[in-house]
């Protein structure tokens, strides 16, 4: 807006420049004064190098030392001026301006050098260019105030929709770490906060299993310890304080302490074991073949089978590479095929397979044994489940076996399942690691 | 043959002359153009010149000098016959009176005579402010019967040429130059009117004039020694001085001789006998020469008012005192007449009328001599006071050629300020804008 008024302004005050240089030089008082005339609504005055005004557009500064900055710039440095000022009606400071203004306007004061003989100035009532101005600078204030008002309550909905989900999150993990496992945080809408919320609460869900699973693993533990204890504890009571002691009941009384004895370590070792596979102990993973592994274990258990008049033959399909800890999936085949034996009765079958199917080696043990309820299906792997406790007991199983292979086999990236059509009616123990690449 | 040679002959003299004037370097002084006749009539050679206008002269009065004194070597058609003198030349505003000697009428033909006027009238109207102009030979019209008679306007050559080729031709309005006396009562002005041209310029003259109810009645009469007069009657009881009534002859006579041609002078008579005024008795024919001592020029001065601007005062000013920047000025320092603007200096009247020293030319720029001690009092003026003082002095002085400029002295001493709001270290200029019309 300015730049076109100046653009104007120094237009015309180069024209008047040019105009007035013969006229000052003649001192033409009457050109000089229609020379002024001709700057329209703008008022202009004529100076000579002394900065006196010779004309003057209103008449009024004829004679007067004209002292506007702009002038004596001018007349100074031969340079075209300009400057604006804000001017009050009776400003007396700015007597070029006095009779110019009424009540507060913007003015603009343009100077240009007529060669050495004087200069001219012109004054152009720029208000309706400031109050433009004023008027695009306020809009802008407006919009602006309007876009940081919608921004900031934009900002605060947007921060509630974050932050209320987070704070609710946050008070859910408070409460967890201070041990209350039952606390669930509210999970509404498909939105990222809700789907943070649900797998918090599906956490949640699975540290109370596993709290509970603790419990009970401890108790559990408890009582397999504290059951072989309690048996060597009345054993032994019998052999020191009953009289008379027969020698051949002492003696048996002994080997059933001895074997309790045995019992208990084998829980020992099996609880160390899994204490071991849960601390992530670190894996020397090597290839290895799948086959060999189990047709080493079959061996090894080959004579149990035949002992108990079990028939148990190994169909190796595929010699599958894996990546793998020996000794753990030996353990892992051992304690599958052991169990199968155990759970198996005379006259019995059991099936052991190796194959590859979609890139994994799937391993299957199937047995013609006593079976498995389905209700008790999905917790065979859990740490002392036993379907039937006393069979187990008979067979010395400690109730930790399947949880070791599951340690095992979720370690080396497979899974391992069960399936059973009941009791009495066998079951299957699949096993599928991924084959090395 | 011989006409289309000499028609040749005058046109590589125009060529020479104009290619002359181009290549002339711009003469300094006053800017005037001089007309010159041409072979091709009735087109005129302009020659632009500068005056140097000495003290006492007027721009128009040295325009006119320079015309009459064209000589042979300056390759230009003489204007004016030889010998012809400036009788004298009376301004007035713009109307301006040019009054030749009677060598004038040697011109060698009367469309010699036409355009010799046309010369005067067209130089003159180059100077500004000039719109009207008549031109007598010893106080008396042109002797061009049958052309158009009275002031020449700043009109088209061609339209007057037409007429005074043509005399029978239509002749409308003419302007007549009107002798009017000064408010004051003690001189006679040239004032322009117009005039419906008709038979009877006597008494169309006298009923613009307003002359009654003094002349009663009025006729062209010749008198025995063949002398073409106009006998006017007067009122015995019109109720005017004997100083109103010889100054409204005098203005009678210089209208109607300066308008009708071929008529010598006026003769007034009262009651059937000669006019007796002041113990004199005025038997005899009034021409222009006997009114010489009436003549005057208006002067215009600038006089403050009361609401801040300069009004235009007209004063009748012999010719002589009407040149000199002094007389003029003069006229500002009078209390009263600036009391009848409503301007009040605040001044002792004492120190505003010795205020006026002198004034002095040097080329265009005036200075005006103050004395100290109006200077001094002058201290305690006001700016806007000051302003319209000194601008007021400077608008008087601009008007008369060939001052553009004003300065200040106080005595002899130049002087930079008189209070302190106009700076007066440089000449000053004319400030038009501060002028109003008198009747606004």
């Amino acid at each position: 807006m300015y730049s076109l008024e100046d653009a104007a302004n120094a237009s015309t005050v180069g024209r008047l420049a040019e105009e007035a240089a013969s006229a000052l030089r003649r001192r033409d008082g009457q050109a000089l004064h229609d020379l002024c005339l001709s700057a329209g609504t703008a008022r202009a005055i004529i100076v000579d190098e002394e900065g006196v005004a010779l004309a003057d557009s209103l008449s009024l500064l004829n004679g007067q030392l004209i002292a506007q900055p702009e002038v004596l710039a001018a007349l100074e440095s031969g340079e075209s001026q300009k400057g604006r000022y804000i001017v009050r009606e009776g400003d007396s400071t700015e007597p070029a301006f006095a009779g110019f203004v009424a009540g507060e306007r913007a003015v603009s004061v343009y100077a240009a050098p007529v060669g050495e003989d004087g200069a001219v100035c012109l004054i152009a009532d720029s208000e309706d260019a400031r109050q433009a101005i004023l008027r695009v600078m306020w809009r802008v204030l407006l919009i602006a105030a309007g876009a940081v008002a919608i921004a900031l309550v934009a900002g605060l909905v947007v921060a509630r929709w974050v932050t209320v989900p987070l704070r609710r999150l946050s008070a859910g993990i408070e409460s967890m770490t201070r041990g209350d496992f039952k606390t669930r945080v509210e999970a509404a809408g498909h939105d990222e906060f809700a789907q943070l919320s649900r797998s918090f609460n599906q956490m949640c869900d699975r540290i109370q299993h596993l709290d509970k699973a603790r419990g009970q693993f401890v108790s559990n533990a408890s009582h397999e310890l504290r059951t072989p204890l309690s048996t060597i504890k009345i054993l032994t009571q019998t052999v020191l304080y009953q009289e008379p002691m027969d020698p051949v009941m002492a003696k048996e009384f002994l080997g059933d302490i001895d074997s309790e004895i045995d019992r208990l370590n084998s829980i020992i070792s099996d609880l160390l074991t899994l204490v071991s596979l849960d601390n992530d102990a670190p894996v020397q993973l090597k290839p290895l073949n799948v086959g060999q592994l189990l047709d080493e274990t079959t061996r090894r258990l080959q004579p149990l089978a035949r002992e108990r008049g079990i028939e148990m033959t190994l169909n190796i399909r595929d010699q599958i590479p894996v990546s793998g800890e020996s000794g753990q999936l030996t353990r892992v085949f051992y304690n599958l095929i052991d169990n199968a034996i155990k759970y198996t009765g005379r006259g019995g079958h059991i099936r052991i397979e190796c194959q590859r199917k979609d890139r994994k080696a799937v391993i299957r043990v199937a047995d013609t044994g006593i079976g498995i309820p389905a209700e008790d299906q999905q917790h065979v792997f859990d740490r002392f489940y036993r379907v039937d406790k006393a069979r187990s007991r008979e067979t010395g199983g400690t109730g930790l076996g399947l949880s070791i292979v599951r340690q095992i086999v979720l370690m080396h990236g497979g899974t391992v399942y069960v399936s059973s059509d009941g009791l009495n009616k066998g079951s299957t123990f699949t096993v599928e690691l991924p084959e090395l690449s | 043959m011989k006409s289309v040679m000499k028609r040749l002959l005058w046109a590589l003299a125009l060529l020479a002359a104009l290619y002359g004037a181009a290549a002339a370097e711009p003469a300094d002084g006053y800017p005037v153009t001089l007309f010159y006749p041409t072979a091709d009539e009735p087109n005129l050679l302009p020659v632009e010149s500068g005056l140097l206008i000495g003290p006492w002269q007027s721009a128009a009065e040295c325009a006119v000098l320079r015309l009459i004194d064209t000589s042979d070597e300056d390759l230009v058609i003489r204007p004016c016959p030889v010998g012809t003198r400036l009788l004298g030349i009376q301004q007035s505003e713009g109307a301006v009176v040019v009054d030749l000697s009677l060598d004038a009428r040697n011109a060698q033909s009367r469309n010699a005579l036409f355009l010799m006027r046309e010369c005067v009238a067209r130089t003159l109207f180059s100077l500004p402010g000039v719109e009207c102009v008549d031109v007598l030979i010893a106080g008396r019209a042109l002797p061009l019967s049958g052309a158009p008679a009275g002031c020449v306007t700043d009109a088209d050559t061609s339209g007057r040429y037409a007429l005074f080729m043509d005399p029978g031709a239509e002749r409308g309005q003419s302007t007549a130059m009107l002798y009017v006396p000064d408010p004051e009562g003690r001189y006679i002005m040239p004032s322009p009117v117009r005039l419906q041209a008709g038979d009877d310029a006597l008494s169309a003259l006298i009923e613009v004039g307003n002359g009654a109810p003094l002349w009663t009645d009025w006729e062209m009469a010749a008198l025995t020694d063949g002398r073409q007069v106009a006998r006017i009657t007067m009122d015995p009881e019109a109720g005017m001085s004997d100083g109103e009534v010889k100054l409204r002859m005098a203005a009678l006579t210089c209208t109607l001789t300066g308008y009708i041609p071929g008529l010598d002078g006026v003769l007034f008579e009262k009651d059937g006998a000669p006019v007796t005024l002041n113990g004199t008795s005025y038997d005899a024919v009034m021409t222009r020469s006997s009114c010489r001592e009436y003549l005057a020029d208006v002067v215009c001065v600038y006089v403050p008012d009361g609401d801040g601007a300069l009004r235009p005062y007209r004063a009748a000013m012999l010719s002589g005192d009407a040149r000199v920047p002094y007389s003029v000025m003069s006229l500002l320092f009078d209390e009263s007449l600036l009391g009848a603007y409503g301007f009040d200096t605040g001044l002792p009247e004492d120190v505003l009328k010795d205020a006026l020293l002198g004034v002095s030319v040097d080329g265009d720029v005036a200075t005006i001599r103050l004395s100290p001690r109006f200077v001094s009092a002058c201290q305690a003026l006001s700016p806007d006071l000051e302003r319209l003082l000194v601008y007021a002095w400077v608008n008087t002085l601009t008007r008369i050629p060939p001052i553009t400029g004003v300065r200040f002295a106080v005595s002899t001493e130049p002087i930079e300020a008189l209070s302190g709001s106009i700076s007066m270290k440089s000449s000053l200029v004319r400030a038009p804008g501060m002028i109003r019309a008198a009747s606004e």
